[in-house]
């Protein structure tokens, strides 16, 4: 059995401890009891759902986007080469079939996402708001989904590195459960909850409303 | 805000209280706060949306790293890994200085005006903590 078998298998068995664990920490959040707003509705909820999860993280509405513009453009192109570099590990057997266009597609999305990963952990670590917030998991969760990001760029140029990139690719998998990365699921409850909450309030969402973001 | 005025003897943690205090948490645990306690990335981009950042620009007043506080028990309580290797993720006991920041960070420091909620990437109900 050559590495690449090999190394792929480990990474669909890291895959699967990923999925088992973040399905204990839903059932760990469903298992809690939900907390009704008791107070009368005074905003449309589903529009401020619609809002949270779309309109609600544009810079024109949020401030914190506008001011920090640097980190928010970091962030997205390193969450979009994640997704990127997730895309090129179920492609990956069949790699060579994929379109020249596409293929150069992923790699500069990686590469870009690696940079912001890499650039994530300097600035971590530079900043003194964030170095006095960050803990050994912020850095090691950075780096590991970096080198992840960055070692799907260098299969698609170089497919003998295939093998240390499902290395890799198996360990972040197995990590997530245990580390911040599971904010990948929370990120949805805290979405909705937020959208329901301000909704529900007539803070966000409500069509009449002006509101200080 | 001093840290003097902690120094009353009703502010003083006995094993009693802290038991209490943990019991409380636990019940209080649901949904909204667990996603809450979860969720952040410690980010820091919440820091600017707080009245009392802008006017003093310490970390001791960024939401973050007064909700970060909380997250530290709650990680000693439910966080595998808070159990197993505590200072990986931040997870603390809570103990007398625990209790002077908590108390510092929910009425010192902290007018539930929700600002730094509606700036958070990631929508994070701040004032939970306080309540």
């Amino acid at each position: 059995m050559n590495n690449v078998v090999v190394t792929r298998t480990i990474a669909l068995i890291g895959l699967l401890i990923c999925i088992v664990g973040l399905a204990f920490k839903i059932n760990d959040i469903m298992n809690r009891p939900y907390k009704r707003d008791l107070s009368r509705p005074r905003g449309n909820v589903g529009q401020s759902l619609l809002y949270a999860f779309t309109l609600g993280m544009a810079p024109w509405e949020k401030e914190s986007t506008r001011i920090h513009w640097i980190a928010y453009v970091r962030g997205i192109l390193f969450h979009v080469g994640v997704f990127m570099a997730l895309a090129v590990f179920f492609v990956s057997p069949w790699l060579a079939a994929v379109p020249l266009l596409l293929s150069g597609l992923a790699v500069l999305v990686t590469a870009a996402g690696a940079v912001a990963g890499f650039a994530g952990i300097w600035m971590r670590w530079t900043e003194e708001n964030l170095r006095a917030l960050s803990l050994p998991d912020d850095y090691f969760s950075i780096f590991v989904t970096s080198s992840f990001v960055a070692l799907a760029f260098a299969a698609l140029l170089w497919p003998v590195t295939l093998p240390i990139f499902y290395i890799v690719t198996a360990a972040m998998l197995v990590y997530i459960p245990f580390s911040k990365i599971r904010h990948c699921v929370y990120f949805f409850y805290s979405k909705f909850f937020f959208g329901q909450g301000f909704g529900h309030r007539g803070v966000i969402g409500h069509p009449d409303s002006d509101y200080a973001a | 805000m001093t840290d003097e005025k902690f120094t009353d003897e009703r502010f003083e943690l006995t094993e009693k209280k802290a038991e209490l205090a943990l019991d409380i948490l636990r019940q209080r645990l649901n949904r909204q706060l667990d996603a809450s306690l979860e969720v952040c990335v410690r980010c820091g981009v919440c820091a600017e949306s707080c009245h009392y950042y802008v006017a003093n620009p310490k970390v001791e007043h960024v939401p973050a790293y007064r909700a970060e506080q909380l997250r530290k028990i709650y990680r000693s309580l439910s966080d595998p890994l808070g159990k197993a290797v505590p200072s990986w993720v931040g997870a603390a006991k809570l103990d007398q200085e625990m209790v002077n920041k908590l108390m510092s960070a929910a009425f010192g420091t902290c007018t539930m005006c929700g600002r730094c909620v509606l700036n958070c990437p990631m929508g994070i109900l701040n004032m939970l903590y306080r309540v």
